[in-house]
């Protein structure tokens, strides 16, 4: 306790508080810029972080990494581009949500969980981040491959009707995820001997053209529509009441607790990261809406405005960010790659993470684990602040110049990621990609979960493989792998149940 | 419209000249290329050493760092490598420099460039869990004689796994290479214990070690550390390998007016001469050194006769 | 007679029914990187090859199910406008840009021809638009996070 409270005077000197507060603010505007991501801002500020202060530079940093994880669901919401990766689902009901004129309402819903979701994953990391750390180390090469086949297995919960267009999807994203050095052998497949695709497809820039891009060509085809048609002129988006209304809150209790809670299991797994845990929280999120309220009177289908839709995803963000600190504060283990500029600051200023950090530099430890919880609660005013005023200039900006302004921000987005010009081409053709998949009806969730797990799925396999000797089942060894285990016959259940309740009805 | 555009080219006439003579180079900011994402060590050893060196520039020409990321460094190598020789734009160059246009087809070769000065080396170690039942180097041969080990390495045809090729060849041992991607992943199955050992620079393992996660069996250098004197050497544990090192430095695009690379490398050397600044690496996990554009030549030399040999002989980068 | 103006109305349907051209798609996609992996080596191969191969399979089950007359039918005209449109201003703004016409200009008329094909009436209001995103964005991008762009080959053009 006295540690905590060491750490909590390190903080609430007023240059310190200061900075957190401003990372809040920067991080909030720039997560809220599509492209624009708390890596680019990063790399802006560290070299003013020379000369600051450790306890400063690091407090900005927590301030921006916690709040641009919330700004992206700002851009989600308004116009269905992700300001950041992390808000890639928010953007479904959330954005419905708002076209039907309740866009308050769900910003109100994705800044209120994602505080939730923060505090209650910095309480967690408060309280627990020495003795959590070890359970990162279970994680070997046979139970990362069971969690990635967890993460695909989640796609289930996202496939509604068309089984065959969600398969096809999810191959479309394993094989993309297959351009690059072979992870085996180090082969270069599907290269076409161009340098740029030697990691594999530019991940911002695909992610930028896959939703910002395809954003773009779909608020232009609703014009050209409007237009055709000859309908009224578009009237503008209605904000809407920023009040959430109680009886919403307590019906969100449970997600808001789930999302959590899986936010904090998947952030300190290296590897896993931020993208996995909103599509599991999601999926979790959907299986209980579609018990309790789909088909009711006054509810919306999933994908089209649903409330959990917003609050599992924004819940699960933000408890990534700070538990994503509890591999990387007490064994030097990086859960992402933005946690793991968090090293790099910590080098800059004398400082290297593990367990010495917390003997040698305690108050800088401790202070770091508090500025999380204290991020999350400037958070909240904040984030409204910024929702009044970004927002309605958003709204302000008419239709028809919105498509340019999504289009150059989209481009700079891809482009910054690297400054170079490439990026540009893959986010314009992933846009034009994704375009064709949303009209041929097939689902973008599951390529993305196939892009995002493809690498992992196929090295952790092989891996495994090497390790066991060719040996399959040790996936299902529950005396040597039981996390494995437990987790594969977790997979099969969500494959199965489904069928099952299916064939009973 | 001419009236603006003639003076500039003027001025601009007067500082290709001024700088052709290299009196005073720099006048403008100078860009330290790394082409890495922002965060990782040649980032941050660039930026420790951005900062010293920004203390004795003075006026406009500072140096600035441009993170250009991609194709695994080789998009930010060729951008330095096709750009103007006027020593406004430097690599922070490392050793992948000498493997990419081998084995992962850039487009640039080595010839391209000119090294000014060697600030940081990192031998390679062997690096064992906490908990392994190996206490030596030599346990850990012969243990490797009796059945392949798995041996975590960053990647495939990475000087690591290359580091890994070299011990097969002087010991008749064979490993099983187990490719982990990422530095987070490597400690994760290292400190957890989910593999027999890794093949690491001494700048990461040092982190771990001082974590207590790891143990280092040997180091891959011609003598011991002064940090880790009780880290014996590989030749003192019977595996022949002199130095397998790492290197880290500064290089300009051929072409670059010899008095820019002096200065340049005169400018390195009065960063390492400062206190603060060596302290400030020591904390980091590196250790500083210096080598000057000739020393640094020889250990690029070097460096691309061990590898080229190893790539040859396993065929990385062609098709099989 | 009738059986056969009938039989031609339902291959047209066929024919033209969207999901026929998606698992036409997935079809040629999945056996081009099927026959691509074939090239790799031995231990690279088997999972793209058999990621391939299913695609190749699922497209076929698509089309199948166009037989069977199944799956929806979406338009695809308005789209492919939309896309090819939209496409041809963005490769013009990154070529000029990339190619030393600096960020200004390119991004004034990017802005100045979305703005016309989205249905602004009045070219001087366009123009205004236009000027107002070019010089907003470049203050947030290039000045503010100082992100590079390639040299101009003018030095005066920013």
């Amino acid at each position: 306790m006295d540690v905590i409270l060491l750490g909590f005077q390190t903080l609430v000197s007023p240059p310190v508080i200061l900075m957190l507060l401003l990372g809040v603010i920067a991080g909030m505007i720039v997560g809220s810029i599509p492209g624009i991501n708390d890596n680019i801002a990063f790399a802006v500020f560290i070299p003013f972080s020379f000369s600051m202060p450790a306890e400063q530079a690091l407090a900005l940093m927590v301030g921006v990494y916690c709040a641009a994880a919330t700004g992206g669901a700002i851009p989600a919401i308004m116009i269905k581009v992700p300001g950041t990766a992390s808000s890639l689902l928010t953007s479904i009901d959330g954005n419905a949500m708002a076209r039907k004129g309740f866009g308050g309402k769900a910003l109100s819903i994705a800044i209120t969980s994602s505080v939730i979701g923060g505090v209650i994953s910095s309480i967690v990391l408060l309280l627990f981040a020495p003795s959590l750390a070890k359970v990162a180390l279970q994680f070997g090469y046979v139970e990362n491959f069971a969690l990635a086949i967890l993460g695909l297995s989640s796609v289930v919960g996202l496939l509604k009707g068309n089984v065959i267009k969600g398969a096809v999807a999810a191959i479309i994203g394993l094989t993309v995820a297959n351009v690059g050095f072979s992870p085996v052998t180090g082969f270069p497949r599907y290269t076409f001997d161009n340098v740029n695709l030697i990691e594999g497809i530019p991940f911002v820039p695909m992610l930028v053209g896959l939703f910002g891009i395809a954003a773009m060509f779909e608020l232009m085809s609703d014009i050209f529509k409007e237009r055709h048609s000859r309908a009224e002129i578009s009237k503008p988006l209605k904000m809407g009441s920023l009040v959430l209304p109680k009886s919403l809150m307590r019906r969100l209790l449970p997600v808001w607790i789930s999302g959590s809670a899986i936010g904090n299991v998947i952030g300190m797994l290296p590897g896993a990261g931020m993208l996995m845990a909103i599509f599991l929280a999601y999926d979790q999120a959907a299986r209980r809406f579609s018990n309790r309220y789909e088909g009711k009177e006054g509810e919306s289908k999933w994908g089209e405005g649903a409330p959990e839709g917003i609050a599992a995803p924004e819940a699960a963000n933000n408890a990534v960010t700070a538990s994503s600190m509890v591999p990387l504060l007490s064994l030097g283990i990086p859960g992402n790659s933005t946690s793991a500029l968090f090293i790099g600051a910590l080098a800059i200023h004398g400082m290297v993470p593990g367990p010495l950090l917390f003997s040698q530099h305690g108050n800088i430890a401790w202070m770091i684990i508090v500025a999380f919880l204290v991020a999350n609660l400037f958070m909240w005013p904040v984030a409204f602040v910024v929702i009044k005023t970004v927002s309605k200039t958003i709204f302000a900006i008419p239709k028809e110049a919105m498509v340019g302004v999504i289009a150059i921000l989209c481009l700079m987005g891809a482009y910054s990621d690297g400054a170079n010009a490439f990026n540009m081409w893959v986010a314009i053709i992933s846009g034009i990609v994704a375009y064709a998949m949303r009209l041929a009806n097939i689902p973008l969730g599951p390529a993305i979960l196939g892009l995002v797990l493809g690498s992992q799925l196929e090295s952790s396999l092989n891996n495994s493989l090497t390790i066991s000797q060719g040996n399959w089942l040790v996936f299902f060894d529950f005396s040597n792998h039981p996390i494995s285990a437990v987790m594969m016959l977790v997979s099969i259940a969500l494959w199965c149940v489904p069928i099952i309740m299916r064939n009973r009805a | 419209m001419k009236k603006l555009i003639v003076p500039i080219l003027v001025s601009g006439l007067i500082s290709a000249s001024v700088s052709a003579y290299a009196i005073d180079y720099p006048t403008k900011p100078i860009d330290l290329v790394v082409p890495f994402e922002p965060g990782g060590s040649v980032d941050t050893t660039s930026r420790i050493i951005a900062e010293t060196a920004n203390t004795y520039l003075t006026g406009k020409g500072k140096i600035s760092i441009v993170n250009r990321s991609g194709g695994g460094g080789i998009v930010g190598q060729t951008l330095v490598a096709k750009a103007k020789p006027d020593g406004y734009s430097i690599l922070a160059m490392t050793s992948s420099v000498i493997t990419n246009p081998l084995t992962k087809g850039a487009s640039y070769s080595i010839d391209d460039f000119e090294p000014i000065a060697l600030y940081n080396l990192d031998p390679e170690v062997i690096a064992v869990p906490k908990n392994s039942p190996f206490k030596t180097a030599e346990e850990f041969i012969s243990a490797a004689k009796e059945k392949r080990l798995n041996i975590v390495v960053a990647g495939i045809g990475t000087s690591h796994h290359m580091s890994g090729l070299a011990i097969e060849k002087v010991t008749g041992v064979k490993f099983n290479y187990i490719p982990t991607n990422g530095f987070g992943s490597q400690v994760q199955a290292i400190v957890g214990g989910h593999s027999d050992a890794v093949l690491w620079p001494l700048g990461e393992a040092v982190e771990q070690l001082g974590n207590d996660g790891i143990r280092i069996l040997a180091v891959a250098s011609e003598e011991r550390s002064n940090r880790f004197p009780d880290i014996p050497t590989f030749q003192e544990v019977g595996i022949n390998i002199p130095i397998w090192a790492t290197f880290r430095g500064w290089a300009v695009p051929k072409g670059t007016p010899k008095d820019v690379i002096a200065k340049l490398s005169a400018l390195m050397k009065q960063v390492y001469e400062t206190p603060a600044y060596v302290q400030k690496m020591k904390n980091s996990g590196f250790v500083a050194t210096y080598r000057d554009a000739a020393g640094f030549k020889f250990v690029i030399d070097n460096y691309a006769k061990l590898t080229s040999v190893i790539i040859n002989e396993e065929g990385f980068g062609k098709k099989k | 007679m009738n059986i056969n103006s009938h039989s031609r109305a339902e291959i047209r349907s066929i024919t033209s029914h969207s999901d026929t051209w998606t698992g036409l798609v997935l079809l040629t996609i999945g056996l081009t990187a099927a026959w691509l992996a074939n090239d790799f080596d031995t231990i690279s191969r088997p999972y793209p090859l058999a990621l391939g191969i299913i695609m190749a399979v699922l497209g076929l089950i698509i089309i199948t199910r166009v037989f069977l007359n199944k799956g929806n039918h979406t338009s695809f005209a308005l789209h492919s406008k939309v896309a090819v449109s939209a496409g041809t201003i963005i490769a013009l703004w990154i070529l000029a840009m990339t190619n030393g016409l600096g960020y200004i200009i390119p991004t004034f008329f990017m802005e100045v021809a979305f703005l016309l094909i989205c249905g602004f009436q009045k070219l001087y209001r366009a123009i205004i638009v236009a000027s107002l995103i070019s010089g907003i964005s470049y203050m947030i991008f290039i000045v503010g996070l100082g992100v590079r762009l390639p040299e101009p080959f003018l030095s005066w053009l920013l």
